[in-house]
């Protein structure tokens, strides 16, 4: 620190100040004009001995010599997507909209165009590793030249430079907050599994409960037999979450030691006749005495709590179970199966354990026999007048996130035999499966019915549906954006309903025609001759 | 002139209006979208219909919405529109609506010019002179008060005042508002902010409190300084040049004048927006100052990356800074498309910066244009560098939008440099102006 500015700092009351006695020139200077040391000038000299000195220095700035050049950025070898892409582009990332932003990455990606240097910026501040991941292969030299001054280079790496990523991830991973470590263990899942697990393995017993369950997860989507042994382990962790978790994790692994467990008691505990007219019927049959190892291979997570304890036992054991195992077993159709346990007082939780399988088994899904039993069981009324309710609302629910084109339509024409409290739950399911992973799949489908329920009724009914609008602009996929487009008629009236409908197609209209404009020019830019 | 979305948005009087501006920069929320050489104009719907006008010869514009924000986001919506491409806002024949404010605003300027030619009704020079005097003598009391001030406050010892945050000098910036010494009193307002600021903040405080004390000795010998420095130090002081001074004694410079970067700084409720111009041909630099209260406009648009011929008239004084047009809105405004002059070298902008301070030492910062210039990372951090390896220290401003476009690429840069740092406001690249 400078010998005035610490004189200054003590007070000229306690260290006298004499400006003619000093060796710089500016000081000297005002000493000058200033020669005496009394004690008011003393103050008033140290001041303007700090002013004259800061405009010396000023005046006399000399900048730093010989900086060596900044490398520039290497060459590309792709294009530039336009300056017009970037202004199309830009609100979609000021506004952090992932499914656009992916959409965005896609298309670019597809299109061999790299990301436009102005947007560069922004999208280097992306945190999001999803998003990031998918916005890299479109960096270019430029950008990933442009995240390595800034000490982002790995984050942003190709993925030809994976153990650099996976150092810097596992730095991620021992230093960061739950959720980034969470982030960093995913996206090494992604890269090296066995890496990931052994980050995992190491880290786990030092772990308290709730960043062993959060970190737990990161297996969820695609554990398989080399995590077995782990998972097996942390179905005996002390903490019961923990415990529910792996137990799950294992319970959707086809080739586990816990399903083949839990295969071999299904058998046990659903029990088939046929009748004269070889009709079949199913029952659940319970031991009197549940073992402990039941009980425990059952203890998965997704435990209902309002359900009792044989009811969770079913499910548990259900879910566990190939649904084509049952078409074997009996010989019968999924409509057959779903028909011959329906008279069963456990039949709930039998319809329960085999949508949780349904949910699991990519290939029923698709077949779609199975979703269509379920759903017809699920969403027969019972009951009569204001107390008419669906048969099983859970299965209903649960069949909700699995729609997708093979059932949408069926789906959406539920509505109209719904009850009021069914409608409620079943427009939230409806939003849910529009920000699901079949919401591509299932979007036209909705744009159709809102489209005609518009047409129909200016009442809040159609309010209700053309609040689905939000997420659709967003789900809609490019293919289905011109039949989107299409002049939509909106209820004309001046209730609140329907001026509020008005504004959210009008809104929908915008989303869609923003998107539709930026994949067009991107397209564009793609077919243009370089 | 089409103009950038960027220089749009620092047209915007806050971030929500540049954000509602942006969207409604769609044709959809608009009827009649025509544009000529003279204007450009649009029906936008909101609550009601709104009507857009904008004179492109100097972006003076009118909406009749209730607004009280200058420009609103229907203005800003429009220009955000046309900066898109040529035909978003289609050339048509103006509609009456807006050729009538169009011609009630020419007649409005060519009746403002007129005044300013007409001669001026004569003073009464012995009440004047009683005025000033008097107005002199409370500033000189003003400024005795500030002194004493000071002067004890560094008796006492500085350390530990920024416990006491910017109130002491709020308070002493109000003694002198009520001296008649604004031009002073914003000065110690902001130099309220330093304690505490950063960690060099006694070398900041005591830098601006001292200049602040030679600057009280020299306005009490201003009959003994030149007539220059005299000017200055009155402007300094916030005795206003009047229109009479800058007539008779400001210098006038005509050139095509390129606004080369802006700043606005918000301080006690009033806004004060710096903008940096330079003479396509004269290569001179100058400082125009505009002020405004609240979110009130400021009397012209000013763009950065604009370029106007017209004749500026310098405020006489020693700093040779602070300029004006001679007619607001003179001329017709252009976008910046070629480069201009300015320093290829570091060192040559500090030798002029230390001709200019040997002239004025209480100049705060000095604008610069520099060609060929690149960004560097030093020792953590940034640094401007030119082709001979000299470099000046970077404020903090996002450096990664220039960088990003020129790629570490050289390129031609406007900026402020406080003998500090240096704050990068435009750059020029590839053809194009784009706002830091």
């Amino acid at each position: 620190m400078d010998d005035l500015v610490k004189m200054a700092l003590a007070g000229t009351n306690r260290m006298p100040f004499d400006a003619a006695r000093d060796g710089r020139p500016a000081v000297r200077l005002v000493g000058l004009s200033r020669p005496s040391s009394a004690e008011g000038d003393a103050a008033a000299a140290l001041l303007e001995a700090c002013g004259a000195e800061a405009v010396y220095r000023f005046a006399g700035y000399r900048p730093a010599r010989d900086v060596p050049p900044l490398a520039p950025a290497p060459t590309e070898d792709r294009a530039f997507a336009s300056s017009t892409v970037a202004a199309a582009a830009e609100g979609w990332f000021s506004r952090l909209t992932p499914p656009v932003i992916l959409e965005f990455a896609r298309e670019l990606e597809r299109a061999g165009l790299l990301i436009p240097p102005e947007l560069l910026p922004t999208v280097l501040a992306i945190e999001d590793r999803r998003l990031r991941i998918a916005l890299a292969p479109s960096l270019g030299a430029r950008g990933r030249w442009l995240a390595a001054l800034d000490g982002d280079a790995a984050a942003w790496a190709a993925p030809s430079r994976e153990s650099t990523v996976l150092e810097e991830l596992r730095t991620t991973f021992e230093r960061g907050t739950i959720d980034e470590r969470v982030a960093a263990l995913a996206d090494c899942r992604k890269i090296d599994r066995g890496e990931s697990r052994r980050w995992l393995e190491e880290a786990f017993a030092s772990e308290k409960a709730e960043n062993r369950r959060r970190l737990l997860e990161t297996l969820e989507s695609d554990a398989g037999p080399d995590d077995e042994a782990f998972l097996e382990t942390a179905r005996h962790d002390r903490s019961t979450q923990v415990a529910a978790l792996a137990t799950r994790v294992l319970a959707e692994m086809p080739s586990s030691k816990l399903v083949s467990r839990l295969t071999k008691r299904a058998g046990q505990i659903l029990r088939g006749s046929r009748n004269w007219l070889r009709k079949l019927s199913l029952r659940v049959e319970l031991p009197k005495e549940i073992p402990e190892d039941w009980k425990q291979d059952a203890g998965g997570e997704d435990r209902v709590g309002q359900k009792s304890e044989k009811w969770n036992l079913v499910l548990a054991i259900l879910r566990a179970v190939p649904l084509v195992h049952w078409e074997k077993e009996f010989g019968a159709t999924p409509e057959a199966l779903v028909g011959a346990i329906a008279e069963d007082e456990d039949a709930d939780a039998v319809a329960c354990g085999w949508t949780a399988s349904l949910a699991r088994d990519a290939n029923a899904r698709r077949d779609g026999r199975w979703w269509s039993a379920l759903f017809d069981y699920a969403s027969a009324l019972k009951g009569s007048g204001e107390k008419r309710t669906v048969r099983d609302p859970l299965v209903l629910r649960r069949l909700g996130a699995l729609v997708d084109e093979t059932n949408v339509d069926r789906w959406l024409s539920l509505t109209e035999r719904l009850p009021a409290d069914a409608r409620d739950a079943w427009f939230a399911d409806a939003r849910s499966a529009l920000d699901g992973p079949a919401s591509e799949r299932i979007a036209p489908a909705f744009v159709a019915r809102i489209r005609r329920e518009l047409a129909a009724s200016p009442t809040d009914e159609a309010y209700r549906w053309a609040s689905l609008l939000e997420p659709l602009a967003l789900a809609l996929p490019f293919e289905a954006m011109p039949a989107a487009l299409v002049t939509w008629k909106v209820p004309e009236s001046d209730a609140w309903h329907a001026r509020r409908t008005g504004q959210l197609v009008e809104s929908f209209v915008d989303v869609v025609s923003r998107r539709r404009r930026l994949v067009e020019q991107i397209r564009a830019e793609a077919s243009r001759p370089s | 002139m089409r103009l950038t979305a960027d220089q749009i948005r620092e047209m915007a009087p806050d971030a929500g209006s540049a954000k509602a501006g942006a969207s409604l920069a769609a044709a959809k929320h608009w009827t009649e979208l025509g544009r000529d050489d003279a204007a450009m104009w649009g029906l936008c719907k909101g609550s009601a219909v709104y009507q857009v006008k904008i004179d492109l010869s100097d972006l003076g514009y009118y909406c009749s919405c209730p607004s009280r924000k200058f420009p609103c986001k229907h203005v800003l919506g429009i220009l955000l529109l046309a900066s898109h491409s040529e035909e978003t806002v289609p050339a048509a024949t103006i509609p009456s609506w807006a050729s009538d404010w169009l011609a009630r605003r020419q007649e409005s300027k060519e009746k403002k010019a007129a005044k300013a030619e007409a001669p001026k009704k004569p003073v009464e020079e012995a009440a004047q002179a009683e005025r000033t005097a008097n107005r002199m003598r409370r500033i000189a009391d003003g400024l005795d008060r500030l002194d004493l001030w000071l002067d004890d406050l560094v008796r006492r010892g500085v350390a530990g005042i920024e416990a006491e945050g910017a109130a002491p000098w709020r308070e002493q910036s109000r003694r002198l508002v009520d001296a008649q010494a604004p031009g002073l009193a914003s000065r110690v307002s902001l130099i309220g902010e330093i304690p505490g600021s950063s960690a060099d903040w006694p070398n900041r405080l005591l830098a601006e409190a001292g200049k602040l004390r030679l600057f009280t000795d020299a306005f009490r010998r201003l009959d003994r300084l030149d007539a220059s420095l005299q000017a200055e130090l009155r402007q300094t002081v916030g005795l206003i040049a009047t229109a009479e001074d800058l007539t008779r004694d400001g210098e006038r410079i005509s050139d095509s004048w390129i606004v080369g970067g802006q700043t606005v700084e918000d301080a006690d409720r009033f806004r004060t927006q710096r903008s940096w111009l330079f003479g396509r041909e004269s290569g001179r630099r100058a400082l125009m100052l505009q002020f405004a209260p609240g979110q009130q406009p400021f009397a012209e648009i000013v763009a950065p990356g604009t370029e106007r011929r017209g004749e500026l008239v310098f405020y006489p004084g020693a700093a040779r800074q602070r300029a004006k047009f001679i007619s607001a809105g003179e001329g017709t405004l252009e976008a910046v498309t070629a480069r201009w002059p300015g320093f290829d070298a570091i060192e040559s902008f500090l030798d002029s910066v230390a001709d200019d301070l040997a002239r004025y030492p209480w100049s705060e910062a000095f604008g610069a244009t520099f060609r060929d210039v690149t960004f560097v990372p030093v020792a953590g951090a940034w640094f401007v560098r030119d082709d001979a390896g000299d470099a000046l220290p970077l404020a903090r401003v996002d450096r990664r939008r220039v960088l990003a476009r020129t790629g570490g690429a050289p390129f031609d840069l406007v900026g402020e440099w406080n003998g500090r740092e240096f704050r990068p406001l435009g750059f020029f690249f590839d053809g194009a102006y784009r706002i830091v």
